[in-house]
């Protein structure tokens, strides 16, 4: 008997296989039913059910089975209508083999699958889970004894088949239930997690794309080249981070031979910060280009700046008028760290301080200038924080200091090496550390 | 680096107090801006930030304490800084932030500030 149930419990692991892995039963598990894929479960479990029948061993003409195991699955995890029609299919069989259990056995299959569908209903129209299942069989074949019992004439006969197979039957019906339940419930797991990775791996696409977008923005407001500008040497650069976004620099134009530097930071991360640096960029451009004061231009840009700030968005400016005929630079600066102003033979650099608030946070904010007289040979360091907050791994900032001192190593050399040199000198202070914050630099020398 | 900031909150009344020790900067103004704006989500309404200990910040922590401040003008609310040391003073001189934020010297006078709704 040992090994009939053994190949029994074979046979039902790999019906349970492929009863599971049919779209049908996938449907279910989406709560997507339709009357073909009930029709189909059906037949299957109602088969499973005459399996059950077929595959017995004959006690008394009676056989120790697990023809409810097909109606009870059906009924649990596809719901009432799987669960009594595979019964009704197991039991049309029963019944047609006869012998004096017949009603009984025909009659328990049939409420095998009905109550099995009533538990998924009450379980919310899902599968109750392993232990449910299992305890369902137990009962399920105990009631089962229990009609045989009640209903077979003469009484001691029905014992004595009771007494043989109530055992074997309680114990491979519940088997039977446990493989299914098994199958199942890892399927269901599979599936959870399946769900789960496609969404995260979407969540990353999402923000990567995020990431390359807000990169393209930043980089197409940056000027593709400088401008030739008469009586000065330019070169400027921008590393964007990988997150941190909205550093830019610009040369513009203006009536006059003069032409605007800025050099700016906008606070912020991602594409709203790349909008915002775009935003700040044009209107300070359009404000730039009216003929007025540096101070009177950065106070309207941030005016329009301001009304369109959003969450704590704000940008810090630095904004240079060069006059190459008189050599005159005026500036404001909007809260950005003071550029360098190396003069011509002389060591410790001079700070361009702040003249008024960040831009975007005070519409009615006003601005002063400056204005400063230059000479042949003196260079202006335009940077912005990610230079000088570059980190090493052991958390030290790159600093002012450093800054200072890589650029008087290489007072003399063209703009665009002196650039190189600081990006190297960053770079390699950094080591492995991540980039945190975009680095921007602009260098501008007197002819 | 994920920045070494520890942020600790308390209540006195009913001012919501947010004290930030050690760096606000890139790596740690998210966390920064999380905390604060779970204050600010269950009702927070003053909210003092007490930047005793803190050593440095970089304008993402400015970005995040404007952000506060501008939800907070928004709803009726009200934020003072305290404490903050010379190093952090000089970045919200460059940055203008001394004109837009109050500022006290320690958690009392902040707290009596709120007090009197100046």
């Amino acid at each position: 008997m040992f090994f009939v149930l053994l190949q029994m419990i074979c046979v039902v692991m790999v019906v349970a296989y492929l009863i599971t892995r049919s779209a049908s039963f996938t449907r279910v598990l989406d709560d997507l039913v339709t009357w073909k894929s009930q029709a189909i479960l059906t037949l299957l479990f109602g088969a499973l059910s005459i399996y059950g029948t077929e595959s017995g061993i004959t006690i008394l003409g009676a056989t120790a089975n697990v023809r409810d195991l097909g109606p009870m699955v059906g009924g649990l995890a596809c719901g009432p209508v799987v669960g009594l029609g595979a019964g009704l299919i197991g039991a049309a069989h029963r019944f047609s083999l006869g012998g004096f259990t017949a009603v009984p056995c025909a009659t328990a299959t049939i409420l095998a699958g009905l109550f099995g569908g009533l538990i998924f209903l009450a379980a919310g129209r899902k599968f109750i889970g392993m232990h449910g299942a299992v305890l369902f069989a137990v009962g399920m074949e105990s009631f089962h004894m229990g009609i045989t019992l009640l209903l077979c004439r003469p009484f001691d006969e029905a014992l004595e088949v009771v007494e043989g197979v109530a055992f074997p039957m309680i114990i491979a019906n519940a088997t039977g239930v446990f493989i299914f339940a098994l199958i199942i419930g890892n399927l269901i797991t599979e599936r959870q997690t399946k769900a789960e990775r496609d969404t995260f791996l979407s969540e990353l696409e999402r923000k990567k794309a995020e990431l390359r977008i807000a990169h393209d923005i930043q980089m197409s407001f940056l000027p593709e080249r400088l401008p030739e500008v008469a009586g000065l040497e330019l070169a400027a650069l921008s590393l964007p981070a990988k997150e941190v976004g909205g550093d830019f620099y610009d040369a513009i134009p203006l009536p006059g031979n003069r032409t605007a530097f800025v050099i700016a930071d906008v606070a912020g991360k991602g594409v709203p910060a790349a909008l915002f640096m775009a935003l700040s960029r044009t209107v300070l451009r359009a404000n730039a280009l009216v003929p007025r004061s540096a101070r009177e231009a950065v106070r309207e840009a941030n005016m329009l700046i301001a009304e369109d700030a959003k969450s704590g968005m704000f940008v810090t400016l630095f904004y240079a008028v060069v006059d190459p005929a008189t050599k005159m630079l005026t500036y404001v600066n909007a809260g950005h760290n003071p550029p360098l102003l190396f003069r011509s033979g002389s060591g410790r650099p001079l700070e361009l301080k702040g003249t008024g608030i960040i831009l975007g946070v005070m519409p009615e904010a006003d601005y002063g200038e400056e204005t400063i007289s230059l000479e042949s040979g003196d260079l202006v360091l335009l940077y912005t924080d990610g230079v000088t907050e570059a980190i090493n791994p052991g958390e030290e900032q790159f600093g002012e200091k450093r800054l200072i001192e890589t650029v008087m190593g290489c007072h003399d050399l063209p703009p665009g090496a002196i650039v190189d040199r600081v990006r190297d000198a960053v770079v390699r202070f950094s080591g492995d550390e991540p980039q945190f914050d975009d680095l921007t630099l602009m260098v501008l020398r007197v002819v | 680096m994920s920045g070494h900031v520890e942020i600790l909150e308390r209540r006195a009344g009913a001012v919501d107090i947010i004290v930030v020790k050690g760096r606000l900067d890139a790596g740690s103004s998210e966390k920064a801006e999380e905390r604060i704006n779970r204050v600010l989500d269950a009702g927070g309404r003053s909210l003092l930030v007490n930047l005793c200990d803190l050593d440095y910040i970089s304008s993402s922590g400015l970005r995040v304490l404007l952000a506060a401040l501008k939800r907070l003008k928004k709803d009726g609310g009200a934020l003072r800084i305290a404490c903050a040391q010379p190093q952090i003073l000089e970045v919200f001189t460059m940055a203008g932030f001394h004109r837009i934020f109050s500022l006290s010297p320690d958690e009392a006078a902040a707290l009596a500030g709120f007090a009197v709704g100046s």
